[in-house]
């Protein structure tokens, strides 16, 4: 299959590109707003039109707070539409000081400053947040508001102010249509697209409805001068739209921010709802994300469905992840989304990191257990090896020993029956070396591997450890007849290293020993009532044991205070370790 | 009439060192067998009154001894004696032997054969019907013990007699151990089943095996 068109193309998702208005000629707009804001304010104080703080009020509204926006937005996307709009509306509003000016100059400039100045404001509410106009219809609107209002405005020049009497036929449907636009983009708008849209939509149809208001009264013949209530509305409405635009932003923001924090709160239980919490925080219900599946070559959700990844459909967005060259996933999205590219970038940081998580825990998990079946068969090989060493010390040596034994003995009897002497107590002495030597090669073999373990089970083994313990045992048994053999055999060098420490170290007086097997796992414990402090860490046997302990995937722990007494408990599954 | 005897081991060096010393005993060796396979075919054609078997044999060395008496008591019944040999002091290897329900049956250390005098006597006893347990396998079972202990009460004499009643001695042959009439015995082991709160058992084998099973509990 040939890869989908994509937005982006890797894990690092490109910045906005170098494109777009360089930065001087950015400044130099704002300044140029900003002066032309001066020479108005001077101008029409001067003139006595208006208050000095009613004027600035008026600039901060018409021009400061577009040219602030527009600044901003162009910090962020310096190939921003939307941000050249919000700047051109601050740079032409003051135009609107300029009226019946005493320089012939700039009192003409309203009569192309203030159509210009709605054209870019309509504009701007319209094509928010992308900067593109969705239909046909758009661009008619605002060329027909920008041609009524230059034509009025001159006509009203020419004529007098009447002519905005009659231009209210025309300006009240244009600000209707303006209104019925900007309610149609927000119902048809996506969820995600209505994060950012909400705030403009609610600014637009203020400006809309003000505008509708203003024509109307100038049809009943009353034209709202300075100060008055409407005048005031329509300084808030149009202080709203570059409001309006920073809300969206920061609504985008906390897009970011739940995207973020959901990379923070990113770990193995939340991969599989990777795709849940995704559209919950970007907003986009319609959100998938897809794993590349290379056995089955497609693109597949966290359930292992199907899905298909859209080309070249301008209705929703691709993000393809790869990393390294490597294909891993995509994100079909919503392409309001787009608008954002931090956003989507912080995306697929989270998603990349959630495969990498998903990854790595797939690779521990696998070279966990490899670990632990390892460990257990290096335990089953000891437990053989230890069984063939002790078969070969009885099969070997013992019998041999036996066999000398007897040779001796017979030996002795072939003595003459008087005098053997020296010679008869040589002999009785090898023998009761013999019979030594014997006994301690009977013990070592069975310190090497228990026979009666095999024969008679654990309980019988355990009752005999007991038994050879110099110190008094008290045994608990409640065990199951078919523990698993490694079980059987870890509890038994547990005990025996045990009861071995307890003579050693312990002088108690008395020693208890339980094993009792439960559903699942058994259970044993060997207290003492000596003097305690036995360190866990010393004596290679006591780790050997946890180690033993652990391969079962058990627990070996030793409690034991300073003249408290010494108590050690291991709990061994009887499900094998290596089993899961 | 000399008793007749068969001896199974996988060790040639121990079969034959065995023979020497049952020959020099006065015994009659009917035959030698390597395996379990061999130990059979031989009883069947020799007919011994008594079978000497290491516990341990080809093809596992693990428990063959055991399960090849099983063998024997089911082809030849009771009317055989067989004398186990093993290497293991634990009471739970002679248990397994004397539940099979048995006289005649014996369980000694390896090592024994060394000692001539308690090696021939076992051998003796067993041919005879007789029940015979190493005393390195009861003596564990007898000494140190954690307290509370029922074993406690005995007194030392009683405890004497206590291990060689689960050594598979009779009344008699403790009696004669321990230079006391046997009277005198029967009233130590009355007394001993009291405290230990058995039931007295009807025979020998029976006695050895309820007393082994309380003292290995």
């Amino acid at each position: 299959m040939t890869s989908p068109p994509a937005t982006e193309a890797d894990a690092t998702v490109a910045q906005p590109t170098g494109r777009g208005t360089p930065r001087s000629v950015r400044a130099a707009l704002f300044g140029a707003g900003l002066l032309f804001g001066a020479i108005a304010h001077v101008d029409a104080t001067a003139r006595d039109v208006a208050s000095p703080a009613y004027s600035l009020i008026v600039l901060a509204a018409y021009s400061w707070a577009y040219l602030m926006a527009g600044a901003i937005a162009w910090e962020r996307r310096p190939d921003s539409r939307v941000a050249a709009l919000l700047t051109a509306v601050g740079v032409v509003a003051p135009a609107g000081h300029f009226a019946g000016s005493s320089l012939p100059v700039l009192s003409l400039a309203p009569w192309i400053g203030v159509p210009l100045m709605n054209v870019f404001l309509v504009w701007l509410i319209l094509s928010y947040p992308n900067g593109r106009l969705r239909s046909r219809l758009y661009p008619l609107l605002i060329g027909a508001i920008g041609l009524t209002l230059v034509v009025t405005n001159v006509l009203a020049q020419l004529i007098g102010p009447q002519v905005l009497q009659y231009a209210a036929v025309v300006t009240i449907p244009l600000a209707l249509s303006l209104l019925a636009l900007v309610i149609h983009r927000w119902i048809s708008a996506s969820p995600a697209a209505r994060r950012s849209l909400t705030p403009m939509v609610g600014a637009g149809k203020l400006v809309a409805v003000l505008f509708a208001a203003e024509s109307l009264l100038f049809l009943v013949g009353i034209q709202a001068g300075p100060g008055s209530p409407l005048r005031w509305a329509m300084l808030v409405a149009r202080a709203a739209v570059p409001v309006a635009f920073l809300v969206g932003l920061l609504n985008q923001r906390i897009s970011r921010g739940a995207v973020a924090e959901l990379v923070v709160g990113l770990d193995a239980s939340r991969v599989g709802r990777l795709r849940e919490s995704l559209a919950q925080a970007l907003g986009d219900p319609s959100l998938q994300v897809a794993f590349w599946s290379p056995g089955r070559s497609l693109y597949a959700d966290a359930d292992g469905a199907p899905v298909d990844v859209p080309e070249g459909d301008a209705d929703r967005g691709v993000i393809l992840l790869e990393r390294g060259g490597e294909r891993l996933g995509v994100i079909v999205h919503d392409p309001a989304l787009a608008e954002d590219p931090g956003l989507i970038s912080g995306v697929s940081a989270a998603i990349l990191m959630a495969v990498d998580i998903e990854r790595l825990n797939a690779a521990v998990r696998t070279q966990l257990a490899d670990v632990r079946a390892s460990r257990m068969r290096i335990v089953e090989a000891a437990d053989a090896e230890r069984q063939r060493v002790e078969r070969n010390l009885h099969d070997g040596a013992q019998q041999r020993l036996v066999a000398l034994s007897l040779a001796l003995r017979r030996a002795r009897s072939q003595l003459p029956a008087n005098g053997g002497g020296e010679l008869e107590a040589t002999l009785g002495g090898a023998s009761e070396q013999l019979a030594s030597a014997l006994s301690e090669l009977r013990d070592l073999a069975r310190g090497i591997h228990p026979a009666i373990l095999t024969e008679a089970g654990l309980g019988p083994a355990l009752r005999s450890l007991a038994r050879e313990s110099p110190i008094p045992v008290s045994v608990t048994l409640e065990i199951d007849d078919r523990l698993p053999d490694p079980v059987a055999v870890a509890a038994y060098f547990v005990a025996a290293e045990a009861l071995a420490n307890v003579a050693k170290y312990s002088a108690a007086d008395s020693v208890a020993m339980s094993a009792v097997s439960s559903v699942g796992s058994l259970h044993v414990e060997i207290s003492d009532d000596g003097v305690g402090g036995a360190d866990p860490g010393t004596g290679s046997g006591l780790r050997g044991l946890a180690d033993r302990v652990a391969a079962l995937g058990g627990l070996l722990e030793i409690h034991s205070p300073p003249g408290g007494g010494t108590r050690l408990v291991a709990d061994l599954p009887l499900e094998a370790a290596g089993a899961e | 009439m000399t008793t007749r005897v068969v001896i199974a081991d996988d060790s040639l060096l121990v079969r034959e060192g065995i023979s020497r010393v049952l020959e020099d005993g006065g015994f009659e060796i009917a035959g030698q067998a390597g395996d379990v396979e061999g130990l059979l075919n031989l009883i069947g054609s020799a007919n011994p009154d008594v079978a000497i078997v290491d516990i341990r044999m080809p093809p596992t060395y693990t428990d063959e001894g055991l399960r090849a008496l099983t063998e024997i008591r089911e082809r030849h019944g009771q009317s055989m004696g067989v004398l186990i040999l093993s290497h293991h002091t634990e009471a739970a290897f002679a248990m397994r032997l004397l539940s099979e329900g048995s006289t005649g049956t014996g369980y000694l250390l390896k090592d024994r054969i060394a000692d001539v005098e308690d090696f021939t006597d076992a051998v003796r006893r067993v041919a005879r019907g007789g029940t015979v347990v190493d005393p390195a396998v009861v003596g564990p079972l007898v000494a140190g013990r954690p307290r509370p202990d029922p074993l406690a009460e005995l007194t030392d004499r009683e405890r004497e007699v206590l291990a060689l009643m689960a050594e598979g001695r009779s009344n008699q042959a403790i009696a004669d151990r321990l230079f006391v009439t046997s009277k005198t015995v029967e009233a130590h082991t009355a007394s001993i089943f009291s405290k230990l709160e058995l039931v007295p058992a009807a025979d020998d084998h029976r006695r050895v095996l309820a007393v082994l099973a309380f003292l290995e509990g």
